[in-house]
């Protein structure tokens, strides 16, 4: 769903990478080391390192499908835990049990960051999603905030309409009754009163109720909501716990339900599913679906609007985690998952790893040398995405990415442009792979084809 | 002298292309046209930063006045060259410095906020060094006209007031020249690197799609969930937001166009080169009949038709150029930043 709007700041068209500076301000920086663009050949000869084995499309077709299917099939397993944990919490809401859904809510984050790269493609994805992963959101929609430092979007009626306080929500002359909070209820109320800032549902939502608001700004320290927020009776913090236990239950209960869809969809098992039209249609086709979501995630969405903005415009509001601080994994994780899709491979949350046929086996038969070219740009990325995520980890002063787009720091803002930088080189071998495998144009095919 | 430039291109039209496409290649006429853009835009903004310090310097009714007018002044020329995305206005996020947009979250406020209700010293350099949302003219626009500011005892003429207004302007200026020349200095290798046809082409048909639908269709609740957001518009605050549509698409006209046309014709396709220059001088004629902003027009049902009415030849301008001239020229469109989300 479109959260925010387009960008322009960015890289117009990589196609013409030429173009390309580096994106870094030297204000705020030292220069990255220029990334070479186009014109660049890796340093490797083009000896072609694959068997003369062919690749059957069928074949990276039918995997790229198995990705999909077990990626949700990992954020359903990993959301049902979050449903059990926050069930316990509701049930005993010690500080332990916060932490422990808490806990439960970072490992949700791993697969369902790396499913994000089959968005953009596939509609039947993008059509579902914001019910999910929809950003950034105005929280005093959902709960009580700080009114000092919560900055909600403008003209936005339900920026302040604290579901959870109230049992009857009035918002563009429609009166609403919200006197039982259901999963149903919740999801009718994203976009309520037409503003795309009111998510009341999804990761975020979640997200929100088990840290709170981050009053740090760009200082260190997350959100703090206590566990007594879910107390019953007199131990009860911040008003109407047993109001913000039902939410939090059924939030995390229509999680489950949305992602058992998505499995569905996917699965190999069901008929007349979505993956029963993708893997039917002509291959090249679905290579367009393939590249265009590995495109749109790594420059437009992952190193444009979840990066470049927050850093640029030193805004925490921005940032793609706020509450949790987690932001490091998610954008680590969306670069895995557009690692996965082209060397086809993916490690399940059991530590079981899926191999297959590729679009990497694919550009090997054809053009060797862009295979390794992009192969080692996605390890570049993946190694500038980890790069952040050490910095975040550390155990010792640890730097979380609302700590990096603080203005004036300098070391920070390198990291996030390595990352953009990285993101944007990749992009352009992405153009380069749709020409190899026999893809016109990247342009989505909204028109007729929505699956 | 945007007349001029308009009066230029109908005589071009009108004399055939031929000839004056052998004296001139469609990306010489971009590169001297974008960069007669860029100096306008430079002119504007040393016009504006001298116009502030004078206002500060002697505030009273009129120079206030004067102000404004500049600012619009220096904001429209912005917008006439806002349609060019590569190049040396991608290095530095210079166009987010222009205009941070869109802008949701108000960021322009908390920021402008920041700086006057603290005591640290405000100046150009520092200013450059923060947050793209203090830089730009929507800064500049907070302090001159937004509800939250003028009527309080940090309005302007207030000391930290008017030094943010003067070292904003400065820096404004600063980055205008830098572009200007920046851009001038890019000519030997524009000209001579043909992928630029694409990449100027691919520029103005972002730049018009982003126009069609979020400047102008999401404020008026034609795009999306129906509901028209104001503050998706440029320049809400001044209630300038349908000035500067205009100036964008005159822009598009003046800088735009002529190397366009010139394209086309070493194409043999002067018949849709002149379609398309119909189609956007039939867009821009509506602006005869409208007022300088949207919100007026939204409160009636004719205003709110004439509006639908701009929309749908710009949407037929937009499709024009995506379509069939991108067509005729075969443009490769790839991953653009508003791929995502």
């Amino acid at each position: 769903m479109a959260v925010r709007f387009p960008l322009q700041a960015l890289a117009l068209a990589i196609s013409t990478s030429f173009l390309l500076t580096a994106c870094s301000d030297e204000n705020k920086t030292a220069q990255p080391d220029a990334p070479e663009q186009a014109a660049t050949a890796p340093s490797e000869s083009a000896e072609k390192p694959t068997t003369d084995s062919t690749v059957s499309p069928e074949a990276v077709v039918s995997h790229y499908a198995d990705l999909a299917h077990a990626t949700f099939e990992d954020a359903l397993i990993t959301a049902k835990a979050l449903d059990a944990a926050t069930d316990a919490l509701i049930e005993n809401p010690t500080a332990e049990n916060l932490a422990a859904a808490k806990q439960a809510w970072l490992a949700a984050r791993v697969p369902y960051q790396q499913s994000e790269v089959f968005r953009f493609g596939n509609a039947v994805i993008d059509d579902w999603e914001g019910q999910l992963n929809a950003w950034p959101l105005d929280e005093g929609l959902i709960d009580y905030v700080k009114a000092e430092g919560y900055q909600h979007a403008l003209g936005n009626d339900g920026a302040n309409a604290n579901i959870i306080a109230n049992t009857e929500l009035n918002i563009g002359g429609e009166t609403m009754d919200l006197s039982t909070l259901t999963p149903d209820l919740l999801a009718s109320l994203n976009e309520v009163g037409g503003s795309e800032a009111n998510v009341a549902t999804g990761y975020h939502a979640i997200e929100f109720l088990l840290w709170g608001q981050d009053m740090h700004g760009f200082a260190a320290g997350a959100g703090e909501r206590p566990a007594s927020d879910y107390a019953k009776g007199d131990d009860c913090t911040n008003g109407h716990c047993d109001r913000r236990a039902a939410y939090l239950d059924a939030v995390t209960d229509l999680l489950v339900t949305d992602l058992q869809w998505m499995v569905g969809q996917w699965s190999a098992d069901t008929e007349g599913n979505y993956r029963a039209e993708f893997v039917a249609i002509e291959p090249q086709v679905a290579y367009q679906k393939m590249l265009f979501g590995m495109g749109s995630l790594s420059l437009g969405e992952l190193a444009g609007e979840r990066m470049k903005v927050a850093l640029e415009a030193n805004s925490y509001e921005d940032e793609h985690d706020c509450f949790s601080d987690n932001t490091h994994n998610s954008h680590y994780y969306n670069g895995k998952g557009i690692q996965n899709v082209y060397t086809g491979t993916y490690l399940r949350v059991d530590g079981t790893e899926l191999t297959g046929a590729s679009l990497s086996d694919l550009v090997a038969n054809n053009d060797a040398q862009l295979d390794q070219k992009l192969t080692a740009e996605l390890d570049s990325t993946m190694a500038a995405l980890g790069e952040m995520k050490t910095r975040a980890e550390a155990s010792e002063n640890p730097v979380k990415f609302d700590m990096m787009i603080a203005p004036d720091n300098a070391e920070g803002a390198k990291v996030i442009n390595d990352a953009i930088a990285a993101l944007v080189e990749q992009t352009g071998s992405i153009e380069k792979v749709a020409a190899i495998v026999g893809v016109d144009s990247l342009q989505p095919d909204d028109a007729g084809h929505s699956f | 002298m945007k007349l001029l430039y308009r009066i230029g291109c109908a005589s071009l039209l009108s004399l055939g292309l031929i000839s004056s496409a052998q004296a001139e290649t469609p990306r010489a006429a971009w590169h001297a046209q974008i960069g007669h853009g860029y100096s306008q835009l430079a002119a504007a903004t040393s016009e504006l930063e001298k116009t502030a310090d004078s206002y500060c310097a002697a505030p009273s009714p009129a120079s206030m006045q004067a102000l404004k007018e500049q600012w619009l002044s220096a904001f429209s020329a912005w917008q006439a060259v806002r349609f060019v995305g590569f190049g040396p206005i991608e290095e530095n996020t210079r166009a987010w410095k222009f205009q941070f947009w869109p802008d949701p979250k108000n960021l322009t406020a908390s920021k402008v906020d920041y700086w006057l209700n603290g005591d640290k010293d405000i100046t150009a350099d520092a200013i450059s060094r923060d947050s793209v949302a203090i830089q730009g003219f929507p800064a500049v626009e907070y302090l001159l006209y937004d509800e939250r500011i003028i009527d309080t005892d940090k309005a302007l003429p207030a000391e930290r007031s008017c030094n943010l207004l003067t070292a904003i302007s400065s820096n404004l200026d600063a980055n205008a020249n830098a572009l200007n020349t920046d851009w001038t200095a890019l000519e030997e290798r524009y000209l001579s690197v043909e992928d630029y046809d694409n990449g100027t082409l691919q520029s103005a048909m972002q730049s018009l799609e982003l126009l069609a639908d979020w400047r102008l269709a999401a404020p008026i609740g034609e795009r999306g969930n129906g509901k028209p957001n104001p503050y998706v518009a440029d320049a809400w605050r001044s209630g300038q937001s349908l000035n500067t549509v205009h100036a964008s698409l005159q822009g598009l006209s003046d800088y735009f166009v002529p190397g366009l046309t010139l394209l086309l014709a070493e194409n043999d396709q002067m018949t849709l080169a002149e379609q398309f220059n119909q189609q956007l001088n039939k867009t821009l004629d509506h602006f005869e009949q409208l007022p300088a902003d949207i919100a007026p027009l939204m409160e009636t049902e004719e205003g709110r038709k004439s509006l639908k009415a701009l929309l749908e030849d710009v949407n037929t301008t937009k499709t024009m150029l995506t379509g069939p001239v991108s067509a005729a020229l075969s443009v490769v469109r790839g991953f653009n930043s508003s791929d995502g989300d």
